[in-house]
């Protein structure tokens, strides 16, 4: 019996939890011109609440121990809804309200354990934006305002996050990317004089753009 | 267990087994009430290739295997996959792979959607290839004994409005609108000509999807379940 409580014991010690590492997280502003396919946009403002980041870890099970609690369940589901990332591997939860053509901003200190990080997810609550687009020559301006709660999973982070190597996290957003699905020519139906949520699918196309995982950048400053 | 009983269990194994089944859904239809905004289906073939079929031990190694093979679901089901010696245990993976295979597409829809008053055939052939971890519950091969597996097929993913949103619904409008040279046929070409952005669907983390082929395409890899509505993990 002693042999196997040694053996016990020893396997615990194994089963040690990794090093809890603080991580400044900061906002990177955006240009306040983008290029679209249709013409130049000028924002006036453009400002997004976001909340609670959570970084994961590789959702491949081969990168996991197998006694990890994320081996098995770190793989996408055949099944809408069910497509997991990896485990959470560090997180901050917070609310914040950005202003993309201000200056850069901390949001905080995300805290996170030593390790591979693959993936970040964060929650989309608001976007407002107004400004103009510059369409040959003439000027069409728009104010567009969205209320979204909605999840945002899968931003890449390639970062192998080791205690002893200090670094922070940078978010951003490429409006560029997060506004090229917009038809920014499309009929003013309400008369309102300018684009706005409610002229053809402006909804629907500023909704999928904005939700779309590369309109966010999360990189890893040393 | 003395090495007597273990050699013993060993040489008296049993046997697992696969069915496939699409369940009313792609035999019969899909019904109107299904469907979020009053559409119908009706499959004359939907057929899928699978490539795989296998049981695997608590190591990830093969223990049985089923010979590839391409189904025809609008057949009644469930059909046989195979069957294959297996030692006696508990099991809780088995591994299914959807890919094309001798020609045939991985998975080939054909039918008739219907909105109102209007409706339209489409055909579809898809190349996207899904490998399926599942785990089915209380699988047991006992001595002498059959123990059977069901690769559940749901024909109505295919409609759903989302790709990683678990609320999705099941919608046909978009798909019917496509027939843009309105000549009663939705071609894959069709779909893909419309953009997914102003339909108001969603692509979660599979943004390179940006036009209806590609979602259906997309929609395809969900397609597989375990035993009903028992969920598997796509590998890879």
């Amino acid at each position: 019996m002693a042999p196997l409580f040694l053996l016990l014991v020893l396997l615990l010690g194994c089963l040690e939890e990794p090093a809890l590492v603080q991580v400044p997280l900061s906002s990177v502003p955006s240009s306040q011109r983008v290029e679209t396919e249709t013409g130049t946009l000028t924002l006036h403002e453009a400002t997004w609440t976001l909340s609670d980041l959570r970084l994961q870890a590789p959702a491949a099970t081969a990168s996991l121990p197998p006694w990890h609690p994320a081996s098995w369940t770190a793989v996408a589901w055949a099944h809408p809804g069910h497509d997991f990332a990896g485990e959470v591997w560090g997180e901050l939860l917070d609310t914040w309200t950005l202003d993309l053509l201000g200056e850069p901003r901390e949001l905080g200190l995300v805290q996170v354990y030593e390790g591979e990080l693959a993936t970040a997810s964060l929650t989309l609550e608001r976007v407002d934006l107004q400004g103009e687009i510059d369409l040959e020559g003439q000027l069409r301006s728009f104010s567009l305002s969205l209320e979204l709660q909605e999840r945002v999973e899968g931003l890449p982070l390639d970062v192998d996050l080791a205690a002893q190597s200090p670094g922070a996290l940078e978010l951003g957003v490429d409006l560029a990317h997060a506004l090229s699905f917009v038809d920014w020519q499309a009929p003013d139906e309400d008369e309102d004089g300018q684009l706005s949520l409610s002229d053809a699918d402006t909804e629907n196309t500023l909704r999928f753009g904005v939700l779309s995982t590369p309109s966010f950048t999360l990189t890893w400053e040393r | 267990m003395s090495l007597m009983m273990m050699t013993l269990v060993a040489c008296s194994g049993g046997s697992w087994s696969a069915q496939i089944w699409g369940e009313d859904y792609v035999e019969q239809g899909i019904p109107e009430a299904v469907f979020a905004d009053g559409c119908s289906v009706s499959f004359t073939s939907f057929q899928v290739s699978l490539t795989q079929a296998e049981l695997l031990d608590g190591d990830g190694s093969v223990v049985a295997s089923l010979a590839p093979k391409i189904f025809e679901l609008v057949e009644p089901g469930p059909q046989e996959v195979g069957e294959d010696p297996a030692p006696v245990g508990s099991y809780d993976t088995t591994r299914f792979a959807l890919a094309p295979q001798d020609g045939a597409p991985t998975l080939h829809a054909a039918g008739t959607l219907s909105c109102g008053e209007e409706s339209a055939s489409f055909d579809w052939r898809f190349e996207e290839q899904a490998t399926y971890l599942c785990e089915p519950e209380n699988l047991s091969v006992v001595a002498g004994e059959v123990a059977t597996t069901e690769l559940t097929v749901h024909g109505d993913h295919l409609f759903y409005d989302g790709l990683e949103d678990p609320e999705a619904q099941v919608r046909g409008q978009a798909l019917l609108d496509a027939d843009a040279d309105a000549d009663g046929e939705i071609t894959l070409e069709e779909l893909g000509a419309v953009p997914i952005a102003p339909l108001g669907y969603s692509v979660g983390q599979q943004s390179d999807v940006e036009d209806l082929k590609a979602f259906v395409g997309a929609l395809t890899r969900s397609v597989g379940h375990v035993d009903g509505e028992g969920h598997c993990q796509m590998e890879g």
